[in-house]
């Protein structure tokens, strides 16, 4: 983890402990000057990697002040969303920093959902102090809006509680009673007593009845609307008509009550729904917080030429901007100068990408695919950019409900069978004159109720989701899971994916007698159009003197071209110098990735771009093949390049100098013989590759095209992730299958018994809801593993760090 | 045994006491973060060592 040759390093309990990068340096020596060290003994987990340069941050802290805050007497209020919290002592040492800046009244992190909310003196503290105190540790915050995503379920949380408890304790009650009249014998008690305690469980039921079974009745009242009957139907029908004839029953102080069967029922129904909201839950703030955080920014081209990142929502109107490929387009704008595709299906669900030329209107929130635009802004609601972010939630939730009426649909048929039935068996019981045909033929309605069918599915792929998200994992679609489990090639991508992104300049040779700077600050001003990971090591070395770049060109997995001073600049593979050379060059072989600068007439210089690989590739790569089919690697590189990496971390399979459009087709090749694919890609070049995968993951430090089109997201820095993902694929592949035979089984096992009359009606609610309790806590089961199992890890991980 | 008549409605009463109780801590978030407490406990403890330390810096 820590390079051998490093020289940073912070003296913490009596020794010197070496540290990666400055960034950690800094953040280290912080905590350490603030008294607040107790922070690396208390940690149960590692810090992310410090950053020296907090770049698109830095922005918009100093301008959005205003926007994220009300103003109240004295006090301010800012909600912001937290990234970079690994375990409790991180909300430990972030509350203890922050309290000791002057002016902040309260500063409290929720544990769970990793926002924090603050009270703060706008006369002593700003935000953007705020913000920096956060930064300064080695934390990312970003001001958010509660969004009413947010706030709904939140409140629906309070809802499901209080509804839980209050049938609960009325429950608990009932319960009591009727034991005491199960106990004694027939005449034992006197009958106004009997009375008594009967009339007292009824009114003790009212509320389970008329406040906490009240979703089973609404959502039973839709369905039968909607003409699709889902299992809230026969819940709805059996809790109404259960507490209808006790009533009466009742009031003619003979026959039968089954109040306790009432509650019994709806109790444990409503923890079996809490259970599955709760996961629920957690998938969907997870997937919020995502959206949330990656703040739309936008490149602002000032009146000097230089370029700016500002939050999109501080743009004005008949401001340039530009767009670099792979990027969002921050807001609603026209095009000035070039030209490219555009997919705007996160918008309008047009799957084509369209062409926009000079002139043509920009959506906010739509992809540049192609090669950079510079558009001017036509359009500064705020509507456009905040749609586009409530439409990415939307979406990574709507995909959900897909499987969740797989389920339903197969219940609806079950829950008609039910109901036929159910009625059936009371007619018969009515046509013999048998004394109880009302409770048996509810001891039908209640024990045949596929709840647990229901079920099934959505539990163990919400336990999944909200297991992964726990390790930095996230789902954005509920199918990717299924199919992932029958995925038998693997396809990686080279550089930012097996490689860890982060590019430094290793190397620079010159063909010419140029000035090495010159060559530098030519490449540097052609690179900062393009928003590559090759592009990073160039931005490292700030060009001095500001150079202009005119009428950018992108060549997708070639590089990219532009003129400055008058001249025409090449930037790019060896493949796109000889395209424009027309001559070939002998050039040495390179383990590293090598880019060329030339001009029209010859070449300037290359340089060699160091880029390390990425924690945890090798061993998932040799745990993988023990696994899959076929992993294989598929980049745009040099050969020389792509094999080296591809012997380093063991992949026998690999092809190297494919363009964007061969990847495409050999993946298409590959799913006509058959092959299910998944494909692990960062972005840019391979955002279309990644779409057409069966399954697309995207590592961290992907572009915003990656992240929004792919199924599955690492946010984390380690690979080992990916291990997890095809692990927990599996099992919960092999946890629907135990779920859906053990629904199967009670149901078809218990009916004949209840149409015979031999299960009474609390038998019945107690079998069907242990029912949905055992198939809710198998799903859980996923979530069970994960902490017995991340606290051993953790504890190899600290024995080998303080071995080492 | 008469009793009963009093001591049955008397429970139903606190049952709904109780719940009124419930409802109310649901509705004004006591239920809201679960995790945080646990770890405020123990925090508090160490809050104590940082204070300790710039004194005996500032001794000599």
């Amino acid at each position: 983890m820590i390079p051998a040759h490093t020289h940073y390093r912070v003296k913490f309990d009596h020794q010197w402990r070496a540290m990666c990068c400055p960034g950690c340096e800094a953040v280290c020596q912080t905590i350490i000057d603030i008294g607040l060290v107790d922070f690396y003994r208390k940690r149960t987990a590692f810090s992310s990697k410090g950053e020296l340069i907090p770049d698109e941050l830095e922005n918009i802290s100093q301008s959005s002040v205003s926007s994220t805050t009300s103003d109240k007497e004295n006090h301010q209020d800012h909600d912001l969303i937290l990234e970079g919290i690994s375990c409790s002592a991180c909300i430990w040492l972030l509350e203890h920093h922050l309290r000791q800046l002057p002016g902040i009244i309260t500063f409290k992190v929720n544990h769970v959902t990793r926002r924090a909310h603050i009270k703060s003196q706008p006369s002593l503290v700003q935000l953007e102090q705020i913000l920096q105190a956060i930064q300064e540790i080695g934390y990312h915050a970003y001001p958010y809006d509660p969004g009413k995503q947010y706030l709904k379920l939140q409140q629906e949380r309070k809802d499901f509680l209080s509804r839980l408890g209050v049938a609960a304790f009325c429950g608990m009650q009932v319960m009591m009673i009727t034991l005491g009249i199960y106990v004694a014998d027939a005449n034992e008690i006197a009958p106004r007593f009997l009375n008594l305690l009967i009339w007292a469980s009824a009114f003790l039921t009212l509320p389970v009845v008329f406040f906490s079974a009240v979703p089973f009745f609404r959502s039973a009242w839709r369905d039968i609307k909607n003409h699709s009957p889902g299992m809230d139907v026969p819940v709805a029908l059996g809790v109404g008509l259960a507490f209808i004839a006790s009533l009466y029953h009742s009031i003619l102080q003979q026959g039968e009550t089954y109040y306790e069967s009432v509650c019994m029922f709806v109790i444990f129904l409503l923890l079996a729904r809490y259970i599955e909201f709760l996961t629920r839950w957690h998938s969907i703030s997870s997937s919020e917080r995502i959206t949330q955080a990656t703040t739309v920014t936008a490149k602002r081209i000032n009146s000097d030429g230089q370029i700016e990142i500002v939050p999109a929502k501080f743009l004005q109107i008949g401001d340039n901007i530009q767009i670099n490929p792979g990027a969002v387009i921050p807001t609603d704008s026209i095009v000035n100068s070039g030209s490219s595709y555009v997919d705007e299906s996160i918008l309008t669900g047009e799957n084509k990408p369209i062409q926009k030329q000079i002139g043509s209107t920009l959506l906010g929130g739509s992809h540049n695919l192609e090669s950079g635009l510079v558009a001017s802004v036509s359009c500064i609601s705020e509507n456009s950019t905040l749609s586009t972010i409530s439409r990415m939630v939307e979406r990574a939730q709507a995909e959900k409900p897909s499987w969740v009426t797989l389920a339903d649909r197969y219940a609806s048929w079950f829950v008609i069978a039910v109901i036929i039935l159910t009625g059936l068996s009371a007619l018969h019981g009515w046509w013999v004159a048998d004394p109880n045909w009302f409770s048996t033929a509810l001891s039908v309605l209640v024990v045949t109720c596929p709840c647990a069918l229901s079920l099934a599915t959505p539990t163990a792929y919400t336990a999944t989701m909200s297991r992964l998200f726990k390790q930095g994992i996230v789902v954005t679609n509920g199918h990717a899971l299924e199919r992932l489990a029958t995925v038998n090639h693997v396809i990686f991508d080279k550089t930012g994916t097996l490689t860890d992104g982060a590019m430094s300049i290793s190397n620079c040779h010159l063909y010419t007698h140029t000035d090495q700077q010159f060559a530098f600050d030519i490449a540097a001003t052609l690179e900062s159009h393009s928003d590559h990971p090759i592009a990073q090591a160039f931005s490292q070395n700030k060009s001095r003197a500001m150079l202009q770049a005119q009428s950018v060109e992108h060549k997708p997995g070639q590089g990219i071209s532009g003129q400055i001073n008058g001249s025409t600049y090449y930037l790019g593979s060896k493949q796109l110098m000889s395209d424009i050379l027309e001559q070939d060059t002998e050039y040495k072989p390179s383990t590293m990735t090598r880019i060329f600068l030339a001009n029209e007439s010859q070449l300037i210089a290359h340089f060699d771009i160091n880029d390390s690989i990425r924690d945890g590739a090798k061993p998932v790569i040799s745990w993988l093949n023990k696994r899959v089919q076929h992993i294989s690697l598929l980049s745009g590189d040099q050969h020389a390049a792509v094999a080296w990496l591809a012997k380093q971390v063991g992949i026998n399979d690999y092809t190297a100098e494919a363009s964007p459009s061969e990847k495409l087709n050999i993946i298409e090749q590959l799913q006509q013989k058959g092959d299910s694919v998944a494909m692990i890609g960062d972005g840019i070049n391979d955002a279309p590759v990644l779409a057409k995968a069966n399954v697309s993951i995207s590592v961290s430090n992907a572009s915003q095209l990656a992240r929004a089109s792919s199924d599955i997201l690492l946010l984390g820095h380690d690979m080992n992730g990916l291990k997890q993902i095809f692990i927990l694929a599996k099992q919960t592949k092999r946890i629907i299958v135990q779920n859906m035979s053990w629904a199967l089984v009670y149901n078809i096992g218990a009916l004949p018994m209840a149409l015979t009359g031999n299960i009474e009606p609390w038998q019945a609610a107690l079998g069907m809801s242990i029912s949905s309790l055992v198939v809710v806590l198998n799903s859980f089961r996923i979530h069970a593993d994960h902490t017995a199992q991340a606290y051993i890890n953790q504890a190899i991980k600290t024995r080998q760090v303080s071995n080492g | 045994m008469d009793s009963l008549y009093l001591l049955i409605p008397l429970s139903i009463v606190l049952v709904g006491l109780v719940i009124v109780l419930f409802l109310w801590s649901v509705r004004s978030g006591q239920f809201d973060d679960l995790e945080g407490p646990a770890h405020d406990i123990l925090d508090d403890n160490i809050d104590k060592q940082p204070p300790d330390k710039t004194s005996s810096d500032q001794k000599p």
